[in-house]
């Protein structure tokens, strides 16, 4: 009976998480799976893109430890945006949502403000109009990019995949 | 105890393999699927110069029916002692009672929606503007094959077996045709048509109630994706005949 537990504690602490980190080198990839991920695009506005595959291999391999250290080389900012991505992956939507708050909501190609509905749909905030904060999204951005993203988020609000 | 093992798999596996039509019909239309859409044309934020009344679109689509429909289109077995497999497709047809909207108002309320975020006119449902824009839904539906298959192996000190479901790619389609008038002066007529294919539905559901729900709405959705693009054609072509005259 405890080997079940520990395996079931093992199995779904690795188990990957339905968000993932995207770049333009896998974008187009993870965007054709037959079986959808909540995505987040890293642009290059933010930095080199060698810099961000490997932050976001990082990122989805959960080596916070490792991302720590690279993010250091980003302005403060960045920074912030990237460990607001931390904190998500990390189902720590509350602290994600918070350092989230502080970022201008039509940065990251309007991410700040899809990220925080994001936080808000896990932490199952009812009186929130999530439809509408999509849609909003969807207004604010002019990345085709972000618009598919934001496309399949309402997807797994409409369909729950 | 190995002998009541082997008789309780094997009822198991006869009756999830005879998954019979109305079983079936009955999983793939549990719920509702709703076949909402996020805009995301640009939006024109330009003083609006002409008033256009949209009216509440007609359907003359009568295969499009309000149960929908499921047939078995393949049915194959192979009943032997020590081997038996077993292979089921059936057609699925979405009906108008698996879609939450009323089809009528939803394409009524996206072509005001389109029409005042994307270009110079204001659109509404009850203006009293001299034009008017009728909409006719020619076609609309979805459909796809849904399967079942399996096989149980017996061999003296072994067995082995194996059963699943899938389903999909399904396609959906739609075509709306229009009229704009003035005044009844026929000023523009036009047709949209769109179809979309919808992904094939294989693993990564946690079991068949599952994948028949996730079926209906994955074809829900084709219908929507299909709409969206209608929408938007015929809201540009009538931007830009106006357009033209302005």
């Amino acid at each position: 009976m405890r080997t079940l537990i520990i395996l079931t504690i093992l199995i779904s602490s690795c188990a990957p998480s339905l968000y993932h980190v995207t770049t333009d080198t896998t974008f187009e990839q993870m965007e054709n799976l037959p079986f959808k991920r909540k995505l987040i695009y890293l642009s290059q506005d933010i930095g080199t893109l060698s810099k961000l595959d490997s932050l976001a291999t990082s990122m989805n391999k959960k080596k916070w430890k490792n991302f720590d250290e690279r993010i250091k080389v980003f302005p403060e900012e960045d920074q912030q945006f990237l460990r607001s991505i931390k904190f998500l992956i990390s189902d720590e939507f509350l602290t994600s949502y918070n350092t989230l708050d502080s970022l201008e909501d039509a940065n990251y190609d309007c991410q700040v403000g899809l990220l925080k509905t994001d936080c808000m749909y896990e932490l199952s905030a009812d009186s929130v109009d999530f439809k509408g904060n999509y849609q909003n999204s969807m207004n604010c951005t002019k990345s085709e990019i972000i618009k598919s993203i934001i496309n399949t988020r309402y997807r797994f609000l409409r369909y729950g995949q | 105890m190995a002998n009541k093992l082997l008789s309780t798999a094997l009822i198991a596996i006869s009756l999830s393999s005879c998954v019979g039509t109305k079983t079936l019909y009955k999983g793939l239309t549990k719920e509702q699927s709703t076949i909402e859409y996020l805009y995301d044309s640009e939006v024109n934020s330009s003083e609006k110069t002409d008033t256009i009344r949209i009216a509440i679109p007609t359907i003359s689509d009568d295969k499009f029916t309000k149960s929908g429909d499921l047939t078995k289109t393949k049915a194959s077995a192979v009943p032997l002692i020590i081997y038996t497999g077993w292979k089921n497709e059936h057609e699925y047809f979405i009906g108008d009672n698996m879609i939450e909207e009323d089809i009528p108002s939803f394409i009524q309320k996206s072509i005001i929606e389109e029409t005042n975020r994307s270009t110079l006119l204001m659109a509404d449902s009850t203006s009293n503007s001299d034009m008017v824009l009728e909409i006719n839904v020619e076609t609309i539906g979805a459909h796809g094959p849904y399967r079942s298959q399996g096989y149980f192996l017996f061999l003296m000190f072994f067995y082995s077996y194996s059963f699943g479901e899938s389903a999909g790619p399904g396609t959906a389609s739609s075509e709306l045709s229009y009229v704009l008038k003035s005044n009844d002066e026929v000023l523009l007529t036009g047709n949209a048509t769109n179809q979309v294919e919808t992904e094939p539905l294989v693993n990564n559901f946690k079991n068949t109630n599952e994948l028949r729900k996730f079926f209906s709405s994955n074809l829900a959705e084709g219908i929507s994706r299909t709409l969206k693009a209608n929408v938007e054609q015929i809201t540009d072509e009538v931007e830009n005949y106006i357009a033209n005259r302005r």
